[in-house]
This record gives C-alpha cells, structure tokens and sequence, in this order.
C-alpha cells in the first residue's frame, strides 16, 4: 500500500490544535418544525407530487394490478426486485447490470416514508439491492402506509443496524446545472410512482 | 473566461477581464440569482430556522473540538464493517493512495461523481497521467470536463456557462450537433455517461458528512450519479476533508435539514445516501470495497486557532451567491477551487505559503451578506479581515509601520485631525482645479474607484 500517514501520527496533530479548546460541549438538536407540517400517507403524497412524482393508495391484494397498469404501454421490460411479489419480465440481481440497464421500469419495496418532504427510504439488504431502483428510466416505489413516519430524522433515529447503503429518495432525479433551469431525470430515475399499500 | 494560466496574474487584473466578459456575468447573475431567491423560500418552510441554524454552529465547533475522538471512533466501526480508512496528510499522500488503489484493482474507467477534496488535490491529473479514463459524471463537472476547466461555483460547476456554450461542448464530444435545449443537453449526458457507470472499476465521489456513531458516510445529490459511482463499480473511493465528521443521527439530522435548503433550496436533495461499509454478505450488489481517503491539507494547522470557524463550511455555496464580488466576477477569478467569500478565507488558511493565495482576502466589500447568510453562521467578513490583519501586521517595512503610526496619532487628536480636515478642504480642491491630482502606483488605483472628500 501507499504511503499513507498512520493514524495515531494524524490525529496527534489535531490533539495538539484541539488542545487549546475549552473542553467537549454537548450540541442541542433541535427537531426541524415546519411551517406546513405533513403527516401520514396523505401528506407523504403530496408532498411526493409536489416534486414531480405520482402517486396512489390501493389495497394491499391490488399492487399487482398497479403495477401492471403503470407499466402498461412502456417500451421495454419491467424489472422488480427479488422477493416482490409482483408479475416481471427481469429480476434483480440475477438478470445482471446490462439487461438491467435496459430495463424500462423498476420495481423495489421501499422499507418507510417520510411524510414532511416526500421521502421514500431504500435498503441494499434483503434481497433488494441498489440498481433495480436507480437504472431504469422509470422506479415504482412501493410502500406499506403503515412504515410512514414524519421525517427522515425520525426514520434514522428509530432505526437499528443499518445495510451497506440506505437511501432517501426525495422526487425524480433532477439537475440544475445548465442556467439553474430544472431538469428530471438525469441519470436516475425521472419518472417515479409511489404505490402506498394497506 | 480561461482556466488559470501559468503566468501568475494578480486578482485586480483577473477581475479586470472578467468584467469584461458580459456573458459570464449574465449567467452568473442569474444562476446566484436563482439561488438566493429558492434558499430564502426553502428556509422560510423552517418555524425554527434560526434554533437550528445556532444548533449546527454549536455542532460545527463541537465536532472541531472532539475530532480525535470522534474520526477514531468513525474509523472503527467502519473498519469493523470492512471498510478502509486511510489518512493523508497532503494532497500527494491522497493522490498516492488513491492511485494504489486504482492500479491494484487494474480499473481502467473511472466514475467520478462530484468531490470539491479531489479538485483540491488535482486528482484528475493524477490518474490520467497514470493512464486511467476518469470521467467526471455530475452534469455540471461533466461540462466543465469537456471545456477544459475547473468549476466555477461550489455547487453548481457551470454556473458561468449559458445553454449554447454547453451545447457547442456537447456537440464536440458528440461529433454531430446538440440542440441548445436544457432538456436535450442533460438527455445526451445521460446516455453518454450511462456506459461509464456500467465499466468503471473504481467509483470515486466526495463525502459529506461522516457519522462517528455508527461509521457511516453521508452523500447527497441529485442526479443519480452518486449512488451510480457508490453502488456500480467493484470498488468504491470515498474523498473527504478531516472536519466533515458529526457524532450521531441527531447531529446529522440538523445538518441535513440546513443544507440542501441553503444550497439548492430543496428540503433534501433527491438522494441521501447512507453508506456504511462495502457490500455485506447476503446483500446482492454494491461494491466489494469501499475506500474513504481523509486528507489533512492543511486543516490541522488551523484547527484550534482563531481561524477555525472557516472548517466549520458544510459546502452550501451560499455566500458564493449572495456575494456583490462573487456576483460579478464569478468563481475563476478567485483561480482557486473554493471560491467567493468563503474560498476568500479557506485558500489562504489551507495554503499558508502562496502568496497569491493571500491576495484573496482583500476580495471583499467587507459588506458581511456572507456571515448573514451562512447556515452554520461562520463570521466570514471578520475572518477576512483578520485575515487581512494578520497579513497587514507580517508584511509591513518600517516605513509603512511608521506613517499608519502618524495617521493614527494625527486623527486621535482634534486640533491635528482638524488641521487635516481643514487641509482636505482647501488644498484639494485647489489640486483638483490644477488637475494634478496623483494618478501614481496604488494611489491611482485606489482613487480610480473612489472620489476624494
């Protein structure tokens, strides 16, 4: 390996900085409050609208026919993550990145919601993996109403061990880095549908 | 505007042509334009915008005073997860440890999202030299890639660049036309750089947070590309600053909260990913490795001193947009990675040496819109003039030393400040009537801009 700097060697020159400090302070954490406050599965859809996604709320034994119905029509075959109980074309991991890449819509289970900003919250673990969700042009989000809590802060506070990679999704992808104009769906997903079951 | 040259050119003259340079500043004023007005919208969303705004300022300093604590602790439970910290003390030691990794793992493409740590220790050239295709996949880091040039703004690369630059950009990489349309432009990037993300073998991208509790990264974006460069390639290369550590999820909740509003305006950024570790056994992909790269730079010299509010920066741009020096020259001018008020303060902080690097504190109105604006509340105009005090007092000959002495004991006393008074009233205009007022060396150049009394 390289020469890298050992870490006792590293951190002793900031001991020597920190040193001249008043001592450890303890931080306050203030809860964010909003002035329009969004709670529950309602408040999780529009606030999920408002950022240019779509969404519905049907009965759990009815997510197979939503997903079929918005998958309908599309150009290309429909990819769900392994252990979705849903009717797909490919399966992730085992179908591999290329045909994944090809793939016009994916679907994955996200684990929670958070209402206030229209987040959906995404696990690597179980069988889910990360690019069922972030290759496709299109992602179905789907989430039991149950999981929706009111902030991600909430989510990360409640939550125990964590996967390798856990992901807030806020709305399409997005860019506005040609004259801070707003453009979806740059290299992730554009076009995203939250399903809201139970 | 032009990539820095090699002939050293001083602020005054660089901002000279910049302000010739009516379409960079368009797109300037527009692009910080935007910004302000969807911060100012994002952040009165918040009832508590201020608490929290003093909260983050309390965990800034807090983390600064605990570093060895909490990077020890961070490092260990992301090294009993199998990640791999390593710790740089400067910009060589980084690049060496990156291209190790690189050359082991024999990546031939690299993935390359967004890190402001990698222009810092000119990563790009590094791995190029050594023979690897690195391709820089945020948009904005895409086009100035293409053009040549390093970015101009913290947040949003080509900030400077309107849509018919970008296309003429496009359309040279492409070898057949671009459409000048936004839509069409980002559409191309998307296809281009599809490929990229599916051969790279080594992912790099920027850290934005670590979380000392549970050894975790924290990355937010917006296009995709993060989570592409941190979950596609076999292996992931993760570049932080040694400051950008906070204890707990509660910490991180604040910050968060703050950010992307100060940013983008946005309540959070489209991705916030949450990475802790490589890929575990029994997940299906993700990368096998996972690298994160600390680098010093110089931060610990200024950790402790009265300078160290300057690394409690969270990266928002902020003060870049509400800047009138930024505003009208844009951020090539700075010749620095981190420009406006805050690249003011952090460059010759992290570049002790450099004189040019110095020359930076003087790029200012002093007008303190920076300090009002910046979420973690860094005093950024009493930096700069501590800055400018600091280097006022090492750099002043005798004969400087003596006649602000004079000046300063002549206004101190009234019968000698109103001699001066009386002087200024009389024997000015007289000068002025002659038209022989001085246009010599600094005098001239103060006066150009300044009318005397």
């Amino acid at each position: 390996m390289s020469a890298c700097t050992p870490r006792d060697e590293f951190l002793g020159r900031l001991r020597t900085g920190a040193a001249g400090g008043t001592g450890p302070i303890a931080p306050p954490t203030p809860r964010a409050r909003f002035v329009r406050a969004r709670t529950g599965p309602d408040g999780f859809m529009a606030a999920w609208r408002a950022l240019g996604g779509t969404a519905e709320r049907v009965p759990t034994d009815e997510l197979r026919g939503a997903v079929a119905a918005f998958a309908a029509g599309r150009d290309g075959p429909l990819l769900a993550a392994a252990g979705l109980d849903v009717d797909a074309d490919l399966r992730w991991p085992d179908c591999g990145s290329q045909a994944a890449a090809g793939a016009a819509v994916g679907v994955v289970r996200a684990v929670a919601a958070a209402a206030q900003t229209g987040t959906a919250l995404l696990r690597a673990d179980d069988n889910r993996g990360r690019a069922a969700s972030l290759l496709p042009p299109a992602c179905v989000l789907v989430i039991d109403a149950g999981t929706i809590v009111d902030t991600l802060g909430d989510y990360l506070r409640g939550t125990g061990d964590l996967p390798s990679q856990l992901v807030a999704v806020t709305g399409p992808s997005r860019s506005a880095d040609i004259e801070s104009t707003l453009v979806i769906g740059v290299h992730g997903p554009g076009d995203v549908h939250a399903i809201l079951t139970g | 505007m032009s990539a820095p040259t090699a002939t050293p050119v001083s602020f005054g003259r660089r901002a000279g042509r910049a302000l010739g340079d009516d379409r960079m500043r368009a797109a300037i004023a527009r692009g910080t334009g935007l910004m302000v007005q969807r911060r100012h919208e994002a952040i009165a969303e918040l009832r508590n915008a201020d608490e929290l705004r003093d909260a983050a300022s309390v965990i800034r300093a807090a983390a600064l005073q605990r570093l060895p604590e909490l990077l020890e602790r961070w490092s260990d439970n992301l090294g009993a997860l199998g990640g791999h910290v390593h710790w740089a003390s400067d910009a060589d030691e980084a690049n060496a440890i990156v291209a190790g990794i690189v050359a082991r793992r024999g990546a031939k493409v690299i993935a390359k999202g967004k890190s402001m740590v990698s222009e810092e220790i000119h990563l790009n050239d590094v791995l190029e030299r050594a023979g690897a295709d690195v391709v820089e996949t945020d948009l904005g880091e895409f086009i100035q890639q293409l053009a040549g040039e390093p970015p101009s703004h913290i947040v949003a690369p080509a900030m400077h660049k309107d849509r018919f630059e970008v296309a003429d950009l496009l359309s040279a990489d492409r070898g057949a036309p671009v459409s000048p349309e936004i839509t069409a432009e980002a559409a191309y990037a998307r296809r281009r750089l599809r490929q990229a993300f599916l051969d790279a073998g080594v992912g790099i991208t920027g850290v934005n947070f670590a979380v000392a509790a549970t050894g975790s990264i924290c990355l937010v974006e917006n296009e995709g590309n993060g989570r592409m460069c941190s979950s596609l390639p076999p292996t992931h290369i993760a570049l932080m600053g040694l400051e950008r550590i906070v204890a707990d999820f509660d910490e991180l909740d604040v910050m968060l909260n703050l950010l992307a509003r100060s940013a983008t305006g946005q309540a959070l950024t489209t991705y916030t990913n949450i990475i802790t570790g490589p890929r575990r056994p029994g997940e299906v992909d993700g990368p096998e490795e996972l690298h994160v790269v600390v680098l010093d730079g110089g931060r610990s010299a200024v950790v402790g001193t009265r300078f160290s509010p300057a690394l409690h920066c969270i990266r928002c741009g902020a003060c870049l947009n509400v800047c009138p020096v930024y505003r009208q020259v844009g951020g090539h001018t700075y010749d620095s990675v981190y420009s406006g008020p805050i690249g003011a303060v952090l460059t010759p902080l992290l570049k002790p040496t450099d004189p040019a690097a110095r020359e930076l504190a003087e790029a200012s109105s002093l007008c303190g819109a920076c300090t009002e604006i910046c979420p973690v509340r860094i005093p950024l105009h009493d930096l700069l003039l501590q800055l400018r005090h600091r280097d006022a007092r090492a750099d002043a000959s005798r004969l400087r030393r003596a006649g602000f002495w004079l000046w300063s004991q002549a206004w101190s006393r009234r019968w000698s400040f109103g001699a001066m008074v009386l002087g200024a009233r009389v024997v000015l205009p007289l000068l002025r009537r002659l038209r022989w007022l001085p246009d010599i060396g600094w005098l001239g150049a103060w006066r150009q801009g300044r009318e005397l009394p």
